[in-house]
């Protein structure tokens, strides 16, 4: 993986025809691979026994409730947590499938500040609260050798426009934004080296319904005009329904049962599964 | 195995449902079984409508959902013609496929429409029928504009999201999203149900459009006007009841 293979360019709108080629490419191939996937945390199991595939430009949920082992197998598949056992190869931008625990540390960064993406669900976490805005979402441009201040500078007030910042609010630090435009910014400064994984972290957590109701739609919009891939952890089922293509539903840090999300959630098979749709709420 | 399946689907079939089972376990509900039907076989033709018949809870939504993979099967086979190809050889098994399987098979082929729109916050009624018009010999907005019209929706709202709109202007938006997309397959769940007159009739209209296009059509209609105005043939569900089922009915019907 080197510079070259990046968009430092900030993508058009929608879908061009390039774009689609793109994920076209790699239809007949899973972009991850995760097997035997196992962590342990002394006796206590985080997570056991996982397999999956995603394929490009599908966006899975996982869900269960807390202590289900969601977040761990999340922080595994990311290398942000080193699992006890298992696989987890990922197709690479240049086609080259690799094992991604096998990945120098610094092509581990290459790939975690690229073609990877990390929206946190307390966005201090994932950005520079003390930087201004638009450094925040400059900052991965330049990780790959961008310097020229007009560009980044139009990129980073482009995607602010994408995720409905105001253009005046470019020099200001994240610190002084609201809970939800704190987490737009967040996914600005992951999306603007135009990743093709997203992971997300129960992304709509702790933000109020209407908040929710608008970075929900900023997401679906976003996810479907790049073509995004993304595994995104979320004990909402509506998230999944509104965001997702498939579901896992984990338990006791097992993977219980797994479909196409309608699928899911208007036929649930196990009893666990059964009783999470079942509790929610009829608004 | 798909070959085999290929080699049985008769060349104006585009839908051959064959000894469908389902039943559902209800876990919380100390483990009830509930059949749902039982060997249902049936088929549609390109260009044919035909209406599943019986009464409430005889398993037609059920039969149409699981031709949509919404619901999952237990035993047979839901056979679909599509002209997608990135779904390989012309027929696919709905009943076995992947999940990306069976949403390309929605994207290229299948429509279904049911009553109720399940409501986006945020996208407007206009995109949300423009959205489905992937054939690139047509203008989406156009296509969407025209539907909104025939479906009686007034101009002002086109930009609006339907979220507040009534009952009645949602199921029409929701129906032109149904009928918006040139698919081969469309499956229709009521979607006249409570509507005034006119509306119907457009509705019933815009079916015959289809209908005279090619589309291979598998419906539920309650109205009895809008069924003998429609319908090829009918398929009464009864005949693919479970004993239980069969034996409850006849216990109400006593």
């Amino acid at each position: 993986m080197n510079t070259t293979d990046v968009h430092v360019t900030v993508m058009p709108q929608n879908n061009n025809g390039l774009e689609n080629k793109e994920i076209h490419f790699g239809e007949d191939r899973p972009l991850l691979q995760v097997n035997d996937l196992t962590k342990m945390y002394g006796e206590r199991i985080g997570c056991i026994d996982i397999n999956f595939e995603l394929w490009p430009g599908e966006v899975l949920a996982i869900v269960g409730e807390s202590g289900s082992g969601k977040s761990t197998l999340l922080n595994v598949i990311s290398t942000q947590l080193e699992p006890t056992d298992g696989t987890i190869r990922y197709q690479m931008r240049d086609g080259v499938i690799r094992d991604v625990l096998f990945l120098t540390e610094a092509e581990r960064r290459m790939l975690m500040r690229t073609d990877w993406g990390f929206v946190h669900q307390d966005p201090a976490n994932g950005l520079r609260m003390g930087v201004s805005a638009g450094a925040n979402v400059g900052e991965r441009l330049m990780a790959i050798g961008e310097r020229h201040y007009g560009r980044l500078r139009h990129a980073a007030l482009n995607w602010l426009e994408r995720v409905e910042i105001a253009e005046d609010r470019v020099d200001d630090a994240p610190r002084s934004f609201s809970g939800g435009m704190r987490q737009r910014l967040q996914i600005a400064r992951n999306l603007v080296s135009h990743p093709r994984l997203v992971f997300m972290d129960e992304p709509t957590g702790g933000l109020d319904v209407s908040v929710q109701a608008r970075l929900l739609d900023l997401l679906r919009g976003l996810v479907t005009d790049l073509g995004l891939s993304a595994i995104i952890v979320t004990h909402d089922l509506a998230v999944a329904r509104l965001l997702s293509h498939r579901i896992i539903v984990m338990r006791h840090g097992r993977i219980i049962e797994t479909g196409l999300t309608d699928q899911v959630l208007d036929d649930p098979r196990e009893p666990y599964t059964q009783l999470l749709v079942s509790s929610v709420l009829q608004v | 195995m798909m070959e085999k399946n290929f080699d049985t689907l008769s060349n104006q079939q585009i839908i051959s449902v064959r000894n469908l089972s389902k039943t559902f376990l209800l876990h919380l509900m100390e483990g009830a079984v509930l059949p749902v039907v039982k060997n249902a076989s049936l088929t549609v033709d390109a260009g044919e409508c035909v209406v599943l018949g019986g009464p409430s809870g005889a398993g037609k939504s059920s039969i149409l959902k699981m031709i949509y993979g919404n619901y999952r099967v237990d035993t047979g086979c839901i056979l679909v013609r599509h002209s997608c190809d990135m779904l390989g050889d012309g027929v696919m098994d709905v009943a076995t496929a992947a999940p990306r399987q069976i949403l390309r098979l929605r994207e290229s082929t299948i429509g279904y429409v049911s009553q109720f729109l399940r409501v986006i916050p945020r996208v407007s009624a206009l995109d949300i029928v423009q959205a489905e018009v992937r054939d690139p010999a047509v203008f989406p907005e156009k296509r969407a504009k025209d539907l909104l019209t025939k479906l009686s929706i007034p101009e002002r709202l086109w930009d609006l999201p339907p979220a507040t709109f009534s009952g009645g202007e949602q199921q029409r938006i929701n129906i032109a999203r149904g009928l918006a997309a040139a698919h081969k397959v469309l499956l229709l769940d009521e979607p006249t149900a409570s509507l005034d007159r006119h509306n119907r009739e457009a509705v019933v209209e815009l079916i015959k459009q289809k209908k005279s296009q090619g589309t291979a059509i598998l419906a539920i209609f309650h109205d009895e006007d809008v069924r003998d105005e429609l319908a090829d043939r009918i398929v009464d569900v009864r005949d693919f009841a479970p004993e239980t089922t069969a034996h409850h009915l006849a216990n109400i019907l006593e």
